[in-house]
């Protein structure tokens, strides 16, 4: 087998921290795009799960593409500490760091590629930084959250609020609800819930003037409506058993699908069966590495993307 | 399921570095461009010379994403404490060249010699293998005679590697079950590890590939054969919550004393330990404050330092 690409692992500085990553340089002709992969909120390597994301890289490689896979701080091979990855906070210097050492090298025309955490770093860093020329989110979730307050929040939005009081008892009678660590953790399960109810009982959140807990983050909305209005297209992806994509298909009856609908068909979404988020199956890795590559291809040919010095 | 075969594998090549400004270890990270699989190797480079050295045998699958930072930490630790540590990524794994496809169990024990074989090269070698990794490891030590051995959750031969994969499987199947009564998506059948390979050729265990060349090749070994009669020093580090020891592990000990092994075994307690699960139980916690790491860290340094002044490996 021929090769049609070459790698070599990079050291790049990211604020405070030195990350790790591996470029994929394609053996023929570049198509002047570089494709940047931006792994979830965990620990992971830059490959990802099975390879996954090397196997983008070379696959995109054969079509003329250049892309980068790095890790955050404190993950694989990078400096500093992982803290819990939160939503509203997405680790946009590091993807800095990438980007300043990828201009270096002389590629200043990306297109991020986002998994769940990496789709919101993405999405944040795109807003406003003119070199992403499209955007690819798999899984994003369109509300602000972090690990430790995610699975409160979907229990406060699909569990009764006699669901909640069985849990409690149950807690109770076996001890578990005087556990420090687990009260904490029931206390965030009854926050949620109380301010669920609020929700349902003042009607919209968004007269409040106060930020949807459970609904699509300003985060979400603002840079894709800064996106739509650079004509820069952006494909998101979701299985069917994602609860993200759930709330996507949620948000699209309002706001998000405003916005959708306006937006000349830069904005695509496509679900497919299983998990998109973390990838959790071969046969999702194989469809998605799949659809990701025929979206780029699509793109690039009716010229929506646009590569460097075009 | 016949899309399951690898990009074209790169032509690799390439070498970063980097220098820790407070131990002063270099770090260097390549891809040899100039051996056939193209493994990517890690050295951690003490800042003084070094005479021993550690290459760490990692795990696969899951696993191998489970252990990567705390393996990165203690190469990290040890470096900065004088010892050289090399670690190296599998061909067909993480960003080595190759085909998964075709990897065999013997290949894999050849990587490690590769990796082993890379300049700059100590005069003395310890070997660590993590679960899967300590077959391996096994393999590699036998072509290290004398090199003192650390295995940490040691999986103790093929069959029960894969019956392990096997439950876990079926965990995964019973949790996509249990969503699909509370009206998720209908849970895929699950087909038993060795039907899959028999008929497809490879399974998906926990979004891994497993081949079948790996699989065969895999499934009549045991560790103690792997490592051969060669007396050595031995440290089993058991992950537990209880401070029972596990029967193949203590069978596992015994067998190495048998044979003229200075051989320890500890349990290291204080934390679950899901290896197939890439989120503990307690949801996320920083590697660098886990209490475990920081027992396994401090309890092979502390081996390793006394196994490593001797001669030999």
């Amino acid at each position: 087998m021929t090769a049609t690409s070459s790698e070599r692992p990079v050291f790049f500085p990211a604020g405070p921290d030195t990350l790790f990553g591996v470029l994929t340089a394609p053996v023929s002709q570049s198509n002047g795009l570089c494709v940047v992969m931006l792994h979830g909120g965990g620990y992971t390597v830059s490959s990802h799960l099975n390879g996954t994301t090397a196997r983008l890289c070379r696959d995109l490689a054969a079509l003329g593409y250049h892309s980068f896979r790095f890790t955050y701080h404190g993950v694989e091979n990078s400096t500093g500490r992982l803290e819990e990855a939160r939503l509203d906070e997405p680790f946009t210097a590091d993807l800095t760091g990438a980007v300043e050492w990828l201009a270096e090298a002389g590629l200043d025309r990306l297109v991020l590629v986002g998994s769940c955490f990496g789709a919101r770093t993405a999405l944040s860093f795109a807003e406003h930084h003119p070199s992403v020329a499209a955007l690819v989110l798999e899984a994003p979730s369109p509300i602000d959250m972090s690990r430790s307050d995610g699975t409160a929040r979907r229990l406060a939005m699909e569990v009764g609020l006699g669901g909640y009081l069985q849990r409690a008892a149950r807690a109770v009678i076996s001890g578990k609800a005087f556990d420090a660590r687990r009260l904490r953790r029931y206390l965030r399960f009854a926050r949620f819930k109380l301010l669920s109810i609020l929700r349902r009982l003042t009607g919209r959140w968004g007269k409040t003037g106060r930020p949807d807990p459970f609904g699509p983050s300003r985060r979400f909305l603002r840079p894709l409506e800064q996106l739509v209005g650079r004509r820069v297209p952006v494909f998101f992806l979701y299985g069917t058993r994602d609860w993200f994509g759930i709330q996507f298909g949620k948000a699209l009856g309002g706001e998000l699908g405003e916005l959708v609908d306006g937006s000349d068909g830069l904005i695509e979404s496509v679900q497919i069966e299983g998990n998109v988020h973390g990838l959790t199956t071969v046969v999702t890795q194989e469809k998605v590495r799949t659809l990701v590559v025929e979206w780029l291809a699509r793109r690039v040919a009716d010229g929506s993307i646009r590569a460097g010095g075009e | 399921m016949s899309d399951t075969k690898p990009a074209t594998p790169p032509t690799v090549g390439g070498r970063a570095e980097r220098v820790d400004p407070v131990t002063g270890v270099r770090e260097i990270a390549e891809i040899r461009g100039d051996e056939q699989p193209g493994l990517c190797v890690y050295t951690h480079l003490p800042p003084q010379p070094a005479h021993s050295g550690l290459i760490v045998v990692s795990p696969l699958m899951a696993e191998f994403l489970k252990n990567y930072r705390r393996e990165v930490l203690l190469a990290r630790h040890l470096a900065a404490q004088g010892v050289l540590v090399r670690r190296f990524e599998y061909r067909g794994v993480g960003n080595s060249g190759g085909d998964p496809a075709t990897v065999t169990f013997p290949d894999l024990v050849d990587d490690a010699d590769q990796a082993a074989h890379h300049q700059p090269r100590p005069s003395r070698w310890a070997v660590l293998g993590t679960r899967f990794g300590a077959m391996v490891a096994a393999g590699l030590a036998a072509r290290l005679p004398g090199a003192p051995l650390v295995l940490w959750d040691p999986t103790v031969d093929g069959q029960s590697y894969f019956r392990v994969l096997e439950r876990a499987r079926a965990l995964q199947q019973r949790a996509e079950a249990l969503s699909e009564q509370q009206g998720g998506e209908p849970a895929p059948t699950l087909v038993p590890l060795a039907t899959a390979i028999e008929q497809a050729g490879w399974a998906d265990v926990m979004g891994s590939s497993l081949f079948r060349p790996l699989y065969e090749t895999t499934r009549p070994r045991s560790l103690l054969d792997e490592l051969g009669a060669d007396p050595r020093p031995v440290l089993i580090l058991q992950i537990s919550t209880l401070d029972q020891v596990r029967p193949d592990l203590a069978s596992l000990h015994n067998r190495l004393r048998e044979r003229g092994s200075g051989c320890e075994l500890s349990v290291v307690a204080g934390e679950d330990e899901n290896w197939w699960f890439r989120q503990g139980v307690r949801g996320f916690q920083t590697e660098e404050d886990r209490t475990l790491t920081a027992s396994l860290l401090q309890a092979t340094t502390t081996w390793l330092r006394l196994h490593l002044e001797g001669g030999g490996g």
